[in-house]
């Protein structure tokens, strides 16, 4: 058996979703993603903007991880957010783990583009864009 | 027997998008966090490009990745650069997730190049050991 043998395997994103919320069933487990989007529009910046939900589904996740999402400003390199959690994902390499994170809020301190940078134990291993614009006439949602 | 089905076709759709109706947001984030502003939730956090980024996607479904690749991380002007040095590998973008994944495909087709370790030469066999220490072919 080699060293990598007794590290946790990198996890591989499935998906990276950020959406309105995520709704889990109590007994089942199952996850409702609602009002998937990756756009927003503003009358103006700075901006808050309310609720919302970041979903990630990793797949090749075993054992312990310490996941962290990062959200830049990618045109000024501006990190408007930082949030961590733990996650223990069992042995077994073929199991998915779901990460649901419900947000009270967030800044949008300018418009362009914010990415969610997603690490797992200090390795990137993924991304998700919002494009934060201002709002054009005739757009109402 | 049970015969297949066949699935309807897929609706494929612009990805959606969400207005920020401001009086309204504010009003939303006061009423789950208390009077405090949204922003209070959020430390000051400095941020710089960082010199070294560990990489563990390949965006290959047929790579997995068993031990994270370090990346070093440089700025040319607007252009942002990602190089493994001992593959003498590397990718650029405008951001430092596209030189990460402009790497990661090179690192791939590098890969799948040197996949018949019997036909390379020595210094190929280097690289190719080299890389076979942090990714594999899945399956």
């Amino acid at each position: 058996m080699g060293k990598r043998d007794h590290q946790p395997s990198i996890p591989v994103v499935l998906a990276f979703l950020l959406c309105d919320k995520i709704v889990q069933e109590a007994g089942t487990g199952k996850k409702t993603i609602v009002g998937i989007f990756d756009r927003v529009w503003a009358e103006s910046f700075p901006t808050v903007h309310g609720p919302f939900g970041i979903y990630a589904k990793l797949a090749d996740a075993a054992g312990a991880y310490d996941l962290k999402i990062d959200i830049l400003h990618l045109e000024s390199n501006e990190m408007i957010g930082q949030g961590g959690m733990k996650a223990l994902a069992g042995d077994d390499p073929l199991a998915v783990v779901d990460l649901v994170l419900n947000l009270p809020g967030i800044p949008l301190p300018k418009q362009g583009t914010y990415e969610f940078q997603l690490s797992a134990n200090g390795v990137w291993i993924g991304r998700t864009k919002l494009i934060a614009a201002r709002k054009k006439k005739g757009i109402s949602k | 027997m049970i015969g297949a089905i066949r699935l309807p076709d897929p609706v494929v759709s612009p990805p959606g998008a969400h207005t920020v109706e401001r009086k309204d947001a504010e009003a939303k984030v006061k009423a789950i966090v208390g009077n405090e502003p949204v922003a209070a939730q959020f430390k000051e956090i400095s941020y710089s490009l960082p010199g070294r980024v560990l990489l563990g996607q390949t965006f290959s479904p047929r790579i997995r990745i068993v031990k994270a690749i370090p990346a070093d991380i440089s700025q040319e002007g607007r252009v942002i650069v990602a190089c493994w040095a001992a593959t003498n590998e590397f990718g650029s973008g405008s951001t430092l997730s596209e030189a990460l994944e402009d790497l990661s495909r090179s690192i791939v087709e590098l890969f799948l190049a040197l996949i018949d370790e019997a036909a390379l030469g020595p210094d190929l066999q280097k690289i190719r050991s080299r890389l076979s220490d942090h990714i594999e072919l899945r399956g």
